[in-house]
């Protein structure tokens, strides 16, 4: 049974919007009632791999090994692209948090009447992608899921979003395409360096392989192959290993997003539906995290290593950039989604320390932001929904007619900005924490972090203070729709709310599965 | 029950409290919510007293928290005497607080949630109170600052009052900057957090721990109110009063000192030296600005700033138990005073400015003598609980400067000063609120019977008398106090005199001079009071140089005529808004540029493909129409032509293959 669990999650979504497109036009809720069964049989599918993950092996699990691409290139040797999957305790955290942000999503997605079918079957496929990018252990696999994710993405933002929805569209997918490019070259190059050592030995040529497991290992590189040491190659006078892994830095960072890379992220964000903002900060950024991770930073890590600190400030940089936006902002959605740029800094911070309370910290951050970032963005709908509007000075006093909306509100403002006992104080403590003990770089650089910790609160509870403390009072034109949450607002966010607090309570329930896998990376 | 059990099961009752209220501050009557959170603080300072007559020795519990595979942090429990002593008082006095507060918000419609937020509180110091290593200390010490500002913002249509909690975060955030900063270092240092194992630690004076030292101390500098921080702890006073005596006189702002005396082992001399400094200069300036306040509670506010100041200096000078002596003491009479001004403002119908009251005396007699004794003992007279624990800190922090280093001088004498200013302060209050001046413009109030608040408030005066401390009045080295938490012996005990003598000379000429003083609003301010009243403009310069800069105008409200058009930026100014209009013009302007550059550069690929290439394409097709035409014309049958064409062609065919 468990067998074919990480194949499900792919293709279950991947089937269900073949089968909405097949759909008659007049039944008009079937798409999301079958979205919303899809992305609760991938949550149930999440949880149980959540609970059967055997913390003792620090390896890969459930793995599913199929052959997929043989390519005989003749005496050069034999290309092989294989359908590998597999989870362990970096990406499980990853595929968890996939399930949460895609059930939520889901439920969000149901206030949706424009074009149904195409939206829920461009949401499905966004979910197959999504945790295809996550479970793939083949770097072709993986790189097809990668860019997979940009066309549903597109059309999802192009079609449902807002008043300048092409060009966040236009600017979101040619970013990322950059992004993509650098990554192809790396994938190639290694892919082209990098054999199998058994089938080489059984074919008697060299046997070209993608596989993580493999690629991660400098043993397997091929003598005289670019990335050998040996060989001696240089692109732009420097080594090449370094080169690919500035490349899979920016290729990764864009999607982080990194400063300073990060401008597409604004204008998408403000573009994109509720549900497809809480997609895309919720797990979309997370793909660049780990995948930084997962490729940059375990095939490379002498040259990781020796970037930690240029990582570092990078990190810093977003964190201290971000929140200084944020603060700027008159826009609500505009506001959370620069603070998306600061809080995901920590990742990178973390990340950089090279000991497991950075690098674990980081994975955390990048949980507990995709749960806090889903909350915030699902706030902004509550008050968009009513009121299709978002500027933070037409509100003000919203407490007295929002009670419950204001203590959601409370909940995840604070945990963003790291109150003790909500899951965002746990990545970024134990974040900084590593960035204090490593010796790579100087302590100013954490140090500086703290004060992006300074600043979240002062643009987090400045805008509290502006719109839902004082005297009730909204614009006139908008002064009838003040309803407080609605049952689905209250499922989704008072249950949201509740992870935040679970997950800042006992971070061991996530650290004791990524710590295993942390530990593995850090002795290899 | 083992201490583990009865600590975890004393914190959980105050988190099922608060639990319990928030969920059902709608269901549940006032009576029932009250009852249900004096009790819960009934059964934890029962639990206490227990605890504390069977405490033997210092017991230490560990409990996983997050355990890595080569580290792991713990939560951990540190029971010692110090651990046991703060966890009575802070129940004790949060349940006169309770008692207190259940006649003053009575009319208040979200009373129940009123009570779960001291629920959050006092779970929050407790947990800070039992904490064994720094990371838990600095949890609960965020999550005591978090309930802070859900107390002082009660009141969340006030607008002073909000402002109020929002300055109270971010000024505890940046002291917990410093805080947290101080824990990397301590991490980097000794790769744990533990205090037990710290303690331990033979300290070599170093630069970068004087620098961890001050770090830890800027936690200290948040919470406690030092310079430069002070200025949220007068504005924290728009909270419900009764918060103000809890929270902001007895318990969460004496956290700061409760850390440094945590820590103390860290303290390098020269981060000692800042430190004391630090907390002389606090003393004295809030002292002064003090005398100015016409807002009683200010009054109160400045004068436990300029308190926590003198604890400080007590901790840069090393001596840690007279700090947490005085920081005792200092508990009992500030929350009375606290209180009693609640009960003044109650009287008074909400009315605050102490030029707007007087002749109190004769109608609460028992408040009056309740704020005379508090009173006294927090200007440090004789035969008071206050004057014994001055008196360690003065003397103390004397004899340090003496033998460090006679420019160190300064800092006691500040320290000095400060607290002769405190007598000076409180008579000009009492003047004011209880005695009947020639202009004050008394309300016409009735003598009213006794209530909840005059007994809730009984308690702490008794225990602001000397013999709530020891026998002697005059010497506190030897008293109940000091026997556990030993105070060295001091010499130079004429420093105590004279400071008494000067504190008497003080609360007279405030007598005679506040007798005669009219309404702040009628006084013509000379530097020196304006000085005093806007406490030195450190406020002004933040709100004006700090933070208009940084984040742009404050936005006006904006009028209900206007709908801010979507994407419009009405302030372009302030740092913040710098920084994003750099990344809307420079960053994500450069992307735009490149993407236009591309588009131009196909544009004009476009325009060569349509006009060159095509063109070309179009120029052959036409040519070879035109041709053919001709050609029509040839193949009509002219057989010469055709010969002429094949020999130009072979020809043509020759002088091509010989110019290869």
């Amino acid at each position: 049974m468990t067998a074919f669990l990480l194949s499900i999650l792919i293709f279950l979504p991947l089937l269900a919007a073949v089968l909405i497109l097949f759909l008659p036009n007049r039944l008009t809720s079937t798409p999301k009632q079958v979205a919303i069964g899809v992305s609760v049989i991938n949550l149930l599918i999440c949880i149980f791999l959540f609970y059967s993950f055997d913390k003792s092996i620090t390896g890969y699990q459930f793995l599913e090994e199929a052959s997929w691409i043989n390519l005989d290139l003749g005496k050069l040797g034999v290309i092989n692209i294989n359908y590998i999957l597999g989870v362990d305790g970096i990406s499980l955290p990853m595929v968890l948090l996939g399930g949460i942000v895609f059930m939520a999503a889901a439920i969000a997605s149901t206030s949706i009447t424009k074009r149904p079918k195409a939206y829920f079957a461009f949401f499905l496929l966004l979910t197959s992608s999504v945790y295809g990018c996550f479970v793939s252990l083949d770097f072709f696999l993986f790189f097809l899921f990668f860019e997979f994710m940009l066309l549903p993405m597109y059309f999802l933002i192009g079609i449902w979003g807002g008043e300048r929805r092409e060009y966040a569209a236009m600017k979101f997918i040619i970013y990322t395409l950059v992004g993509s490019v650098f990554v192809l070259i790396v994938m190639l190059a290694m892919g082209l360096s990098v054999t199998n050592p058994e089938l080489t030995a059984a074919l008697g040529k060299n046997a070209f392989t993608f596989d993580f497991r493999l690629l991660a290992d400098p043993a397997n590189y091929v003598t005289g192959s670019v990335l050998d040491a040996a060989s001696g190659t240089e692109w732009f006078g420097w080594p090449v290993k370094s080169v690919l892994f500035v490349l899979l830095l920016i290729g990764f960072g864009i999607k982080l997003p990194v400063v300073p890379f990060h401008t597409w992220l604004p204008d998408a964000h403000v573009e994109a539906p509720t549900a497809i903002s809480v997609v895309l900060a919720g797990i979309l950024l997370k793909v660049g995290g780990y995948a930084f991770l997962r490729i940059g930073m375990d095939f490379f890590p002498q040259e990781a290593m020796d970037m930690a600190s240029v990582i570092a400030i990078l990190g810093v940089l977003s964190i201290i950039y971000g929140a200084f936006n944020a603060l700027a902002q008159d826009d609500l959605k505009k506001l959370i989604a620069y603070s998306s740029v600061s809080h995901m800094g920590f990742v990178f911070l973390g990340f950089a320390a090279f000991n497991e309370e950075g690098i674990n910290g980081g994975i955390y951050q990048m949980f507990s932001h995709g749960i806090l970032s889903s909350m915030l963005f699902l706030i902004v709908g509550v008050i968009y929904d009513r009121t299709h509007n978002r500027l933070i000075q037409n509100y003000r006093g919203l407490a007295s007619k929002m009670p419950l909306f204001t203590g959601v509100v409370i909940v995840a403002f604070f945990g963003s900005l790291g109150l003790p006992g909500i899951s965002g104080f746990i990545g970024e403590f134990f974040s900084l924490l590593g960035a204090f003990k490593t010796s790579d770089f100087s302590k100013w650089i954490p140090a500086l972090a703290v004060l992006g910790i300074v600043l979240s609160a002062v643009y987090l509870l400045w805008t509290l203070q502006r719109m839902f403390f004082g005297e009730f009072w909204v614009n006139r034109e908008l002064d009838e729709k003040m309803a407080d949450l609605n049952t689905k607002e209250v499922a989704l966010l008072f249950t949201l709310g509740f992870l935040a607090i679970l997950f800042g309570i006992y971070p061991n329930l996530l650290l004791s599965i990524s710590t295993g896998a942390v530990d593995a990376y850090l002795n290899k | 029950m083992p201490t583990d059990q009865l600590i975890f099961l004393t914190l959980s009752l105050y988190l099922l409290g608060f639990a319990g209220l928030l969920s059902f501050r709608n269901t549940f009557s006032k009576t029932i919510a009250s009852a249900l959170s004096i009790g819960i603080n009934l059964v934890g300072l029962i639990i206490a007293i227990v605890l504390l007559s069977r405490f033997k020795d210092t017991e230490l519990f560990e409990f996983t928290w997050v355990s890595f595979v080569n580290s792991s942090l713990a939560a951990s429990l540190l029971i010692n005497k110090l651990t046991l002593l703060m966890w009575a008082l802070v129940q004790f006095i949060a349940l006169l607080v309770q008692l207190f507060s259940d006649k003053y918000m009575a009319d208040d419609d979200r009373f129940n949630l009123y009570y779960a937020y001291l629920n959050m509180f006092v779970f929050s110091m407790l947990g800070l109170v039992c904490s064994g290593n720094l990371l838990f200390i600095f949890i609960f010490w965020e999550l005591v600052g978090f309930s802070s500002y859900l107390l002082i913002g009660f009141w969340y249509k006030k607008q002073s009052a909000i402002n109020a909690s929002l300055k109270a975060f971010v000024m505890n955030r940046i002291g917990d900057a410093g805080f947290l900063i101080g824990i990397g270092l301590v991490y980097f240092q000794f790769e744990t957090l533990e205090l037990d194992a710290l303690s331990t630690i033979v300290y070599e004076p170093s630069s970068i721990l004087t620098l961890t030292g001050l770090m830890l101390f800027g936690g200290c500098v948040g919470k406690s109110a030092q310079f430069p921080l002070q200025v949220w702890l007068p504005d924290a006073m728009e909270g419900p009063t009764p918060v103000s005596a809890l929270i902001h006189a007895a318990t969460m702002v004496a956290a700061g000192i409760f850390l440094l005396a945590r820590v103390d082992f860290i303290f390098t001399p020269t981060a000692g030296q800042v430190i004391a400094f630090t907390g002389a200069l606090t003393a004295i300036l809030a002292a002064y600005s003090a005398v100015f306040q016409s807002d009683i509670k200010k009054v109160l506010a400045y004068s436990t700033v300029s308190q926590l100041g003198l604890m400080v200096m007590a901790m840069g000078a090393g001596a840690t138990n007279a700090a947490l002596f005085h920081l005792f003491t200092h508990a009992f009479f500030k929350a009375g005073l606290f209180l009693i001004a609640g009960a003044v403002i109650h009287h008074f119908h909400h009315e605050q400015n102490m030029f707007k009251m007087g002749g109190l005396f004769a109608k609460k007699t028992l408040l009056a003598v309740l704020f005379i004794i508090c009173g006294a003992s927090l200007s440090g007279l004789p035969l008071f609980s206050g004057f014994l624990s001055k008196d360690a800190i003065l003397l103390s922090t004397w004899n340090w400067a003496e033998t460090q280093n006679s420019t160190l001088l300064i800092v006691p004498i500040l320290g000095i000063l400060a607290s002769v200013l405190t007598g000076y302060y409180m008579m000009r209050a009492f003047v004011l609120v209880f005695l009947k001046r020639g202009n004050s413009q008394e309300h016409h109030t009735t003598k009213s019977r006794l209530s909840i608040f005059e007994w809730s408030i009984l308690p702490l005066a008794l225990l602001s008398f000397w013999f709530a401390f020891g026998n002697s009045p005059l010497n506190f080295e030897e008293n109940r106090f000091t026997s556990h938490f030993p105070i060295p012996h001091q010499n130079n005990h004429w420093l105590g005199y004279l400071v008494l003598a000067l504190a008497v000379l003080a609360i007279a000429l405030s007598y005679f001079k506040t007798k005669k003083e009219a309404a702040l609003e009628t006084q013509t301010l000379n530097f020196w009071s304006k000085l005093g009243l806007n406490h030195f403009y450190i406020d002004w310069f933040y709100l004006n140089k700090v933070a208009k800069p940084l984040a742009g105008q404050l936005h006006d409200f904006a009028h209900e005529e206007s709908l801010h058009p979507s994407g419009t930026l009405h302030n372009m100014k302030g740092f913040a808004k710098l920084i994003y209009r750099f990344d809307q013009l420079v960053v994500d302007g450069g992307i735009n540029l490149l993407s236009k550059a591309f588009a131009g550069f196909g544009t004009l690929i476009y325009a060569i493909d349509k006009k060159v290439v095509d063109g070309g394409v179009k120029m052959i097709y036409t040519y070879v129409d035109r041709v053919g035409n001709r050609l029509k014309t040839i193949q009509g049958g002219k057989i010469q032509s055709y010969l002429i064409a094949l020999i130009l062609f072979f020809l043509a065919i020759m002088i091509f293959l010989n110019l290869l």
